[in-house]
C-alpha cells in the first residue's frame, strides 16, 4: 500500500517542499490549495520527481476560509481517493506589522487563515481517519507558535492559538490511532517569507536573522523524519531548536534579551 | 512606579462580574477613577462599587460594549477617556467558555470562543494602547489552558494560547514607549462562567483541571493582586496551578504527555464502564 499524502497549502513553499518530498518517498499526493495555476505547477513538479509510475498525484484547488464548499471539497476528495494516512496542515499567511498599525481586518483575516482554516480543515477529515483508527495529523505552526516576536502580533497569536490547538487534539485522539504533530519551523527561504521581507518591519528582520533562515528542502526532510519518528513537538534546525528551549525554560530572561537586543540595535526608543 | 499599585485611573473589559467584577471592587477602594466595558450593566454591581468608594468624588463610569465589536469598543473607550481620563492600568478580563471534544464542538461555539477572547484581547489593547501613557500598563487576562493543553478545550485553549502570545508580542512592541503589558493564568476560579461550565463539564476535564487546582473568587484574587503589585510580567495565581506551570515548562514533553495520556484514558475507561453517572456528571 502506498501511504497517501494530503497537504494544503501545497501548491508553494514549506507545503510544496513535503510534497516532493513525499512524492519522492513514492507517496500518493493530494495537493490542496486556492490558485489553480500554482497548483497545476505544484502537481507537475511533483510528477517530476515521482518515483514510480502509478503514483496519484493531484491537486485540489479549494479555499479552505469558505467553510461550506471546503466541506464538501474534501468531502469528495476522501471518496474519490480515500482517507489520507498523513495530514499536512500547511496553508498559511504571514503578516509582519506592529500590533498598532494591523487593522481589526487584517489581525480576523490573519486568524481566519491561519487557525480557522486548519480547524476546518481537520474537522472535515478526521472523521474518517478515526474510522480507519490511523493517520497522522500534522499542524504547521510556526516558531512565532511558541515565543513572542516584535512585529508579529497577529501572526503570533494565530499560530500560538495553533499551537494550543493541536496540543488539545494530540490529547483528545491518544489511544484513537490517529497521531497530532505539532511543527514549529524557524524562518524558511518561501514565496511567504520573500514577501514579508520586502515590507516587513526592521525589527523583526533583526530579531530572525539571529535565528537563521532555512532551505525548503533541508526544512522539508527534518519535518519529515519528526513526522516518521511520530515526535509530537518538531522543531527543524538547531539553532530553532535553541531559542525555543531558551524561551520555554527561561521566558522572562528571553524576553529581557529580546527588549535588550533591540535596545542595542534601535536604540532605547526601538 | 508609584502608580503601579494604586492607579488614578482603571479601565476593565468584563467588570460586571467575576475576576472583572473582583478588580474593580478592589481598584475603587484603593482610589482609582473607573470605567468598566461589559456587554450587560447590572445597576446592582455599579450601586456596589459606587458604596465601595472611599472618597465619594471618584467616577465610576460604565459602558454597554462588546470586545467583539472593535468599533463600538474603541469609541466607549474613547467616551471613558474624555470622563475620567487616559488609563493608567487597564485590564482585559472579558472571556467565555464553550467546552467538547474538537468532534462534537459546534463551529459557531468555537467560533464564539476566538471572538470574544482572542478578537476581545486584541480590540480591547488595540482601543486603550493608543491613549495610554509611559508609566501605564495593559494586563490581559489569559487562563492556565492558555501554556497548558486540556480534554475538550480546543476551542478555549486555541484562543488562549493566542492571547498569550499576543500578551509576549505586545510587552515588546510596547516597552519603548514606557508602557508594561502583562498576563493572568488562572486556574479555575468560583466565578458565573465555571459555575455555568460545571453544569456539563466533561469527566475527563474535570479530572485534569482538579491538578491545576481550583480556587475561591478571594484566593485567586489575592494571587492575582500579589502578582500586579510587584509589577509581575506573567501572573499564576495559586500554588498548585504554579507547580502545573512548571511542570509545563520544565518536564520534557514525553513525560508530561505520558502522564496526562494516562489519566485520560482511565477516566474514558471509567466513563465507558459506568455511563450512568458520566451521563449525569455532564
Amino acid at each position: 500500500m502506498r501511504k497517501r499524502v494530503y497537504i494544503t497549502g501545497g501548491s508553494s513553499g514549506i507545503g510544496l517542499g513535503l510534497a516532493q518530498y513525499y512524492a519522492k518517498m513514492g507517496c500518493d499526493i493530494i495537493l490542496m490549495a486556492r490558485n489553480q495555476e500554482k497548483l497545476d505547477a505544484a502537481v507537475s513538479a511533483c510528477n517530476s520527481v515521482a518515483v514510480n509510475s502509478g503514483q496519484v498525484i493531484k491537486g485540489e484547488s479549494l479555499d479552505i476560509t469558505d467553510y461550506h464548499s471546503l466541506a464538501v471539497a474534501m468531502d469528495k476528495v476522501v471518496s474519490r481517493d480515500g482517507a489520507p494516512d498523513l495530514l499536512i496542515l500547511c496553508a498559511g499567511v504571514a503578516g509582519n506589522q506592529r500590533f498598532l498599525d494591523t487593522t481589526a481586518d487584517e489581525f480576523d483575516r490573519i486568524v481566519d487563515i491561519n487557525l480557522a482554516g486548519s480547524r476546518e480543515v481537520v474537522r472535515a477529515v478526521l472523521p474518517c481517519m478515526l474510522q480507519r483508527r490511523s493517520g497522522q495529523v500534522a499542524f504547521v505552526s510556526s516558531m512565532a507558535g511558541l515565543i513572542g516576536l516584535y512585529g508579529y502580533g497577529a501572526y503570533s497569536a494565530s499560530k500560538f492559538a495553533v499551537t494550543g490547538l493541536a496540543q488539545v487534539l494530540r490529547q483528545e485522539l491518544a489511544g484513537s490511532g490517529v497521531r497530532v504533530h505539532l511543527i514549529c519551523p524557524p524562518e524558511v527561504n518561501t514565496p511567504m517569507i520573500a514577501a514579508e521581507s520586502a515590507q516587513g518591519v526592521p525589527q523583526t528582520r533583526f530579531l530572525k536573522d539571529l535565528v537563521g533562515t532555512m532551505e525548503i528542502d533541508v526544512a522539508a526532510k527534518k519535518i519529515a523524519r519528526g513526522i516518521s519518528k511520530h515526535q509530537a513537538v518538531i522543531i527543524p534546525g538547531i539553532r530553532a531548536s535553541i531559542m525555543a528551549w531558551t524561551a520555554r525554560h527561561f521566558p522572562e530572561l528571553f524576553a529581557r534579551s529580546s527588549q535588550w537586543l533591540l535596545r542595542w540595535k534601535f536604540g532605547q526608543q526601538y | 512606579m508609584a502608580g503601579l499599585k494604586n492607579p488614578k485611573t482603571f479601565f476593565v473589559s468584563g467588570g460586571m462580574s467575576g475576576i472583572g467584577k473582583a478588580f474593580a471592587l478592589e481598584y475603587v477602594r484603593r482610589g482609582a477613577d473607573v470605567a468598566i466595558f461589559d456587554l450587560v450593566l447590572d445597576d446592582g454591581v455599579l450601586k456596589e462599587l459606587q458604596d465601595a468608594r472611599k472618597n465619594k468624588s471618584r467616577q465610576i463610569v460604565a459602558f454597554k460594549s462588546s470586545v467583539t465589536d472593535a468599533g463600538q469598543l474603541t469609541g466607549s473607550v474613547k467616551q471613558a477617556v474624555e470622563a475620567i481620563g487616559v488609563p493608567e492600568l487597564a485590564i482585559n478580563c472579558a472571556g467565555v467558555q464553550r467546552a467538547q471534544p474538537f468532534a462534537e464542538l459546534p463551529r459557531e461555539d468555537f467560533e464564539l470562543v476566538v471572538q470574544v477572547n482572542l478578537f476581545g484581547s486584541r480590540n480591547f489593547a488595540a482601543a486603550v494602547l493608543p491613549h495610554m501613557q509611559q508609566g501605564g500598563r495593559l494586563v490581559l487576562v489569559a487562563s492556565m489552558a492558555g501554556f497548558a493543553a486540556n480534554y475538550s478545550y480546543a476551542a478555549y485553549s486555541a484562543s488562549k494560547f493566542g492571547v498569550i502570545g499576543l500578551g509576549k508580542v505586545l510587552r515588546l512592541e510596547c516597552k519603548p514607549r514606557g508602557i508594561d503589558v502583562g498576563l493572568i493564568c488562572p486556574p479555575e476560579v468560583d466565578t458565573p462562567m465555571v459555575v455555568e461550565e460545571a453544569k456539563h463539564m466533561h469527566p475527563v476535564s474535570r479530572r485534569l483541571k482538579d491538578l491545576g487546582g481550583s480556587l475561591s473568587l478571594e484566593e485567586a484574587m489575592q494571587g492575582i493582586f500579589a502578582g500586579l503589585d510587584a509589577g509581575n510580567s506573567v501572573i499564576i495565581p495559586g500554588t498548585k496551578a504554579k507547580m502545573t506551570y512548571l511542570c509545563n515548562r520544565y518536564l520534557p514533553d514525553f513525560i508530561m504527555n505520558t502522564v496526562v495520556d494516562k489519566i485520560v484514558q482511565s477516566e474514558l475507561k471509567k466513563m465507558a464502564s459506568d455511563p450512568v453517572s458520566a451521563n449525569r456528571s455532564r
